[in-house]
């Protein structure tokens, strides 16, 4: 039994009705008023009061001149449908963010990412597509829904662009859910090829996903090896890149400029790597008539390229130290300018860049792309040899704004660092000040950290930085003493704080520490949940964003090539090295929980409350910060009954953490608490069992905190409304008009518990 | 009772923790042989399939986009954990995870996310649901079906 790939194809489903015809004449009568002059009438290549790209816009505004829904009645909003993602297959958490153009809800869910067009009035599903990948599926590094899918229309044709998690770029008729039969083979291009890597037959050795980060990874096929259907292993006919070389996938969509599909890719997760090298990252343009491969840009740049000299120890694929430098969140683009702006994740490893020196272009960078020729206009490093797994996860923001009396066309990159990169989007040089700063030095052998980093001056940070004396808290001498005692525990320092050797040993004798104070962390700041919504009416910038505190130190993986990684144990996973002759059993239960530090004392934490994570409204035409918010508007009262705190009044602080998503409106911030933002309750498949009070059980019960979704006033952030939800939001939610009336629409859940959920006013 | 635990937990993180198992275990395994059976382990059934099922939307919305499954299993479940009190294990996710979030799970969120690492660990199902607090798992020891035939032959040894 050989398991091929094989595009299934379309499925139509029963629900294809009289009722659901009856609807679809409806909206074909709406979409042919609305798509009259189609083009004429786009503004940022959306059409006003659509939804046509992940985050609304080609600018990724996440705006909408919608203002049906309002202050005056956002309360009364009610659930108009909930469609069941998880009736199609299991998630992960389903983060996708569907689009609307034309009358059609389109979106992707399941960890297969098949793609479905829903009808907006009712919640029923029109048609859907998938395809069957075989072992690149399940060895795909991102198994899970994706943020979402891209759309193309011409006015009359019209495409729903999807990349999968085996990495295939697919075009549907947005119409039908048919593959276009003129693009690729069947509407598909298998985007392991015109990467420069011939495709090989792939088996397994095991039935099971890979293994963060790359163990139990699939291999070429020995010649004339069959599939075993018994035990699910062995050579299935799929075809991919050979996984000695490393691993690619795709976790966002593509984003269409004009006839251009721009696609990069997703690696394999950093934190415990195995191999010295990967498949670097790339970004491609696609012809959407054809899905021919117009170009290919090198996130990691080759020999001869600008910035291959960054690599000092070189740069071609296979080279110890190179590999990712992967372009994982969604594109923005100015198609007035024929730009694409691509935000760059970091290299191999996330947490040790001894393999790499040098700045390692274009890691954590904007790099600004012609979208015709793939030609670099500009780029900006905003962490140089990143040993923080920064990242960059957002697609940036687009807004004209007035700087100083000048109108200036600017981007605005958030990122896990906590601040705010304004560039001018035509020449990537900095609005404000951004000077190279010095920085601590790393300890830790081998590692060669940048002597500087660019630190904006403005906008101000929206999440902690670092850890120093002054950010402790200080309510009694004795507690200031005691909070000192902790936080020097772990290596201090205003930012880019450099991780410790967990070992103690030094690259020049022992270290100093065995832990360094980690702030903002692997998460953000803005991650994948968080991001901005920009208001090009005003040039308001709303960040949603978490501030953390946490530590962060590295140590030899025994069973890893690499010398340093986060801690961890590979021992005895498949595609792992031999254990060696120095290994602890793991039978002897020795136990590597050994934690350096805490970051509460008696409950309370050890870092003085500061208005940050939640949302920051920045207003860029002056980088000032106008207002902020908690998450969820949620606040509990610290208290302890460590003595410590006897008689101090200890003031309150966010109830909840994780990442506001957040968007706005002609007249309204309108943002949902993200997935970890309510707890138990709020989670979907499970009862409601009220908030947990969680927070590190720091000090007194968190208030019970409902699912809900809030508005706010856009130019003070005082709460305008709140409604409840059935479940919390688990990616950034969109609004449409459909039919006369103005949807919001939200991914929740996870698991079998998926669904997309429409909230609308009700009947007058 | 949250108090207690949130204090537990800060006494725990300021010191370190003994790096060896006896050690750790001194108090529940000073019992003789004969009693082994009697200390209460994760192969006693001390969750519930509802719980884990419950633990597994908590793994999939908090931890599965770090971590897969599989790495929580096996050889890297038995050198974390083997030998330690389920409270070890408590304190750990409610005061380091997730990463940079440390604390914002809910104590039965993390309780239920504790089920599902059990269930995925092939540990047996009970009739009761694990406490959502340290004192209570402090008593629950994390035994796996290997390296419980092999600590209690070890402990047989004079």
């Amino acid at each position: 039994m050989t398991r091929r790939w094989t595009t299934i194809g379309v499925r139509r489903f029963g629900m294809v009705t009289a009722a659901v015809l009856l609807a679809g004449g409806t909206f074909l009568v709406y979409a042919s008023q609305s798509s009259a002059k189609q083009g004429a009438s786009l503004v940022r290549a959306n059409k006003p009061g659509e939804w046509r790209y992940w985050g609304a816009d080609a600018w990724s505004t996440r705006y909408s001149a919608l203002d049906q829904i309002n202050g005056n009645n956002f309360d009364s909003l009610q659930v108009a449908w909930q469609w069941n993602a998880g009736q199609y297959g299991e998630d992960e958490y389903y983060r996708t963010t569907p689009l609307y153009a034309n009358g059609r809800l389109m979106t992707v869910a399941t960890n297969r990412r098949k793609a479905f067009a829903i009808d907006p009035a009712t919640g029923a599903t029109l048609w859907q597509w998938g395809i069957e990948e075989g072992i690149r599926w399940q060895k795909a590094p991102r198994q899970f829904a994706g943020r979402g899918l891209s759309y193309w229309t011409d006015g009359s044709n019209e495409r729903v662009i999807v990349v999968t998690p085996g990495y295939h770029l697919a075009s549907i008729d947005a119409k039908t859910g048919k593959g276009d039969p003129k693009f690729g083979k069947d509407g598909v291009v298998d985007l392991m090829t015109g990467l420069g890597y011939p495709l090989v037959p792939l088996a397994v050795d095991d039935d099971g996903p890979l293994i963060i980060s790359e163990a139990a990874p699939a291999r070429r096929a020995k010649p004339g090896e069959k599939w075993n259907a018994k035990t699910m292993t062995g050579a299935d006919g799929t075809m991919g890149i050979d996984p000695a070389n490393g691993q690619i996938a795709n976790s966002s969509p593509a984003i269409v400029v004009g006839d251009v599909i721009i696609v990069g890719n997703s690696s394999m997760h950093g934190y415990y790597p195995l191999r010295l090298h990967n498949i670097p990252g790339f970004i491609r343009g696609f012809d959407v008539h054809t899905g021919k491969q117009l170009w290919k840009f090198n996130l990691i740049p080759q020999p001869g390229e600008f910035g291959a000299e960054t690599w000092e120890k070189g740069s071609k694929p296979g080279t110890v130290g190179v590999g990712k430098a992967d372009a994982w969140a969604p594109y923005t683009a100015d198609p007035d300018l024929g730009l694409v702006y691509i935000p760059v994740g970091e290299g191999l490893s996330d947490e040790y860049g001894g393999y790499r020196p040098g700045n390692n272009l274009f890691t954590n960078s904007v790099v600004a792309i012609d979208v015709k020729t793939g030609k670099r206009k500009w780029h900006y490093q905003m962490v140089h040899h990143d040993i923080w797994d920064y990242d960059t996860p957002m697609a940036p923001n687009l807004l004209d704004v007035t700087v100083n009396g000048q109108q200036r066309k600017v981007i605005a990159a958030t990122t896990k660092q906590g601040w705010v990169y304004v560039l001018d989007r035509a020449t990537g040089e900095p609005i404000w000040p951004i000077p190279e700063t010095p920085t601590l030095q790393s300890e830790v052998p081998g590692e060669k950290t940048s002597p500087t980093q660019p630190v904006p001056s403005r906008p101000a940070p929206y999440s902690q930085q670092g850890l120093v004396e002054s950010d402790l808290i200080d309510y009694t001498p004795a507690i200031k003493d005691s909070a000192l005692a902790l936080a020097k525990k772990c290596r201090m320092g205003p930012y880019f704080i450099p991780a410790s050797p967990a070992d103690g040993k030094g690259a020049k004798g022992p270290a100093q520490y065995r832990c360094s104070w980690y702030a903002p962390g692997a998460s953000g700041g803005v991650n994948i949940d968080g991001g901005a919504a920009a208001d090009p009416e005003t040039g308001m910038l709303y960040v949603g964003g978490q501030s953390g505190l946490s530590t962060i130190e590295v140590e030899h993986d025994p069973c890893s090539e690499h010398r340093f990684s986060q801690p961890h144990d590979s021992c005895g996973l498949l595609g792992a090295l031999p254990k060696p002759k120095t290994y602890a059993s793991a039978d002897t239960g020795a136990g590597a929980f050994q934690p350096r530090a805490a970051t509460t004392i008696g409950g309370i934490p050890i870092l003085k409350f500061k208005e940050m994570g939640g949302i920051t409204a920045y207003d860029l035409n002056t980088g000032d910060k106008k207002w902020w918010v908690p998450n969820g508007n949620a606040w509990r009262q610290l208290a302890s009954n460590d003595p410590l705190f006897a008689g101090v009044n200890l003031p309150r602080v966010p109830a909840l953490g994780g990442q506001p998503e957040v968007i706005t409106t002609k007249t309204l911030v309108i943002h949902g608490t993200g997935r970890s933002g309510a707890p138990g309750g709020g989670r979907a498949g499970r009862g409601g069992r009220g908030g947990g009070g969680g927070r590190g059980g720091a000090g007194a019960a968190a208030p019970a905190v409902p699912a809900q979704l809030y508005a706010f006033d856009k130019a003070t952030g005082k709460q305008i409304g709140a409604v409840a939800i059935p479940s919390v939001n688990t990616a950034v939610p969109m609004t449409f008009l459909h039919q006369g009336k103005q949807y919001i629409v939200f991914a929740s859940g996870q698991g079998e518990h998926t669904s997309l959920i429409a909230l609308t006013l009700p009947r007058k | 009772m949250r108090l207690g635990w949130t204090i537990a937990a800060a006494a725990c993180m300021l010191v370190r923790l003994p790096s060896r198992a006896p050690a750790q275990t001194g108090k529940t395994s000073t019992v003789s042989a004969g009693a082994v059976t009697a200390v209460p382990s994760t192969l006693n059934g001390v969750y519930t399939d509802e719980q884990a099922s419950r633990g597994k939307d908590v793994y999939l919305g908090s931890c599965r986009s770090c971590h897969t499954p599989a790495s929580h299993t096996g050889a890297t479940f038995n050198k974390w954990w083997r030998g330690k009190q389920l409270s070890d294990l408590f304190l750990f996710v409610s005061t380091r995870m997730p990463k940079n979030d440390p604390g914002s799970l809910a104590p039965d969120d993390v309780a239920d996310v504790m089920a599902y690492l059990l269930k995925m660990n092939a540990m047996p199902v009970g009739t009761a649901d694990l406490p959502p607090d340290a004192d209570s798992l402090k008593k629950i020891r994390i035994e796996t079906k290997r390296s419980s035939a092999t600590s209690t032959a070890k402990r047989k040894k004079p």
